[in-house]
């Protein structure tokens, strides 16, 4: 090997040794800044997601199950979710809102309905499900969630609309004999954070779509959901004073 | 050296078209791939628990490990989508959206096979469908494809121009 080429092969290994300093360097320098912007961003992001989780979660004054409302108070445990903007929920509500009710008031079942906001992206930017909820919620403190949910979803708006005001609900829930009271809580969407924490709940839950139900626990498929709840009722053997057979 | 007469005019600027193009085909890949990553992160991050019911709607996932894919997905996705548009660490920002992509296929295939009437949930939509809206599983599942052609295309050939990986090597 002449002198001559081992300069030139020295030089050469100086040379990678220098591109492979600089490749370090600079994947250093490339990770430092990409770690930055995950971290301010981060950061960012994060103060956003609480920003827009309400902070304060108020509890009602009405009992509540695990974020719904009782009604009745028999063996067998109904638990319906409901999202006040979800057409297949008011098509629920006509079908079995009756039944239900007798089956509660006969002492065969205890219902508990949770309204839950999972279609905000469905109302323009009012988070009518939300609103909608925190009302049902101030009518449940004055003893008139049932009555409140049912003329709710008598009124449902269209899907893809703004939904009813606030001031709305505050008529709809006039109609069923609410006051200055609930017009109030309307207005200051009091429970507003309350509905999305159940939601979050409801969601971890298992609560996917709605209406979403569940008989003792066990989530129904929503076309076995009449069979499944006789069903029910029998194996509790209060299944004798059946005053639900006339609406099936 | 007579070799080097007939070998030089194949180096640069007598190269065809189409080879020179090639490079770019992974700039665009990168590109698309980075747009519709951080789009579909951006649009779920600001309702992280809408995130969890779409990933629970699959019925695929414990409730636990669904929780935190939902909240865990839309931060990956805009993270990949970073990557991918600043062409750091191509290769790997590549593969874990190649992996991804293989993920949703797999989940609306399922879904599809089940006969579940669900929405993909791609672009922040809370998994279930709105009344009379029907399930598009075979264009989802298309375009997933699609996508997943790009992922592969960058993690073979991932060094690709106006790339932060190309300015690290110093070319």
């Amino acid at each position: 090997m002449g002198k001559a080429q081992r300069q030139r092969q020295a030089a050469q290994v100086v040379r990678a040794q220098l591109a492979a300093e600089q490749r370090k360097k600079r994947t250093l320098i490339a990770v430092g800044v990409a770690a930055a912007v995950v971290i301010v961003g981060g950061a960012i992001g994060y103060g956003i997601y609480q920003g827009n989780k309400s902070s304060t979660v108020n509890e009602p004054t009405a009992a509540t199950v695990n974020y719904g409302f009782e009604s009745g108070e028999g063996p067998v445990a109904v638990d319906l979710y409901v999202d006040f903007m979800c057409p297949s929920c008011k098509a629920f509500e006509e079908q079995y809102a009756e039944p239900l009710q007798q089956a509660a008031l006969a002492g065969q079942i205890t219902l508990i309905t949770h309204p839950v906001a999972i279609l905000n992206r469905m109302s323009q930017g009012t988070d009518y499900s939300t609103r909608a909820g925190a009302a049902s919620v101030c009518a449940a403190n004055e003893g008139k969630f049932g009555e409140f949910s049912t003329a709710l979803f008598a009124a449902q708006p269209a899907e893809q609309t703004p939904g009813l005001s606030n001031g709305e609900l505050v008529d709809v829930g006039k109609g069923v004999g609410l006051g200055d009271t609930f017009a109030s809580c309307v207005n200051a969407q009091t429970y507003a954070a309350w509905v999305d924490k159940g939601t979050e709940v409801a969601s971890e839950d298992g609560l996917s779509g709605t209406p979403y139900v569940k008989i003792n626990g066990e989530p129904v498929e929503l076309k076995d959901f009449g069979t499944a709840l006789d069903a029910a009722i029998n194996a509790a053997g209060v299944g004798g004073v059946d005053p639900s057979a006339s609406a099936s | 050296m007579v070799m080097t007469e007939t070998e030089a005019p194949t180096l640069r600027g007598k190269e065809p078209a189409w080879r020179r193009a090639v490079p770019w085909v992974g700039v665009v890949c990168r590109l698309v791939l980075a747009g519709v990553w951080i789009i579909a992160g951006a649009l779920k991050l600001p309702d992280l628990t809408e995130s969890v019911r779409a990933v629970q709607a699959y019925k695929l996932l414990p409730a636990g490990l669904a929780s935190a894919v939902g909240y865990g997905l839309p931060p990956l996705e805009i993270l990949v989508g970073l990557l991918l548009l600043a062409g750091l660490f191509t290769r790997y920002a590549a593969a874990v959206s190649g992996l991804l992509q293989v993920a949703f296929i797999i989940g609306i295939a399922s879904a599809w096979a089940r006969g579940m009437s669900i929405d993909c949930g791609c672009f922040g939509n809370g998994g279930e469908l709105a009344a009379g809206q029907s399930p598009n599983y075979f264009w989802e599942i298309l375009r997933d494809v699609g996508l997943l052609l790009a992922s592969a295309i960058l993690v073979l050939r991932p060094r690709t121009p106006l790339s932060v990986d190309r300015w690290i090597r110093g070319e």
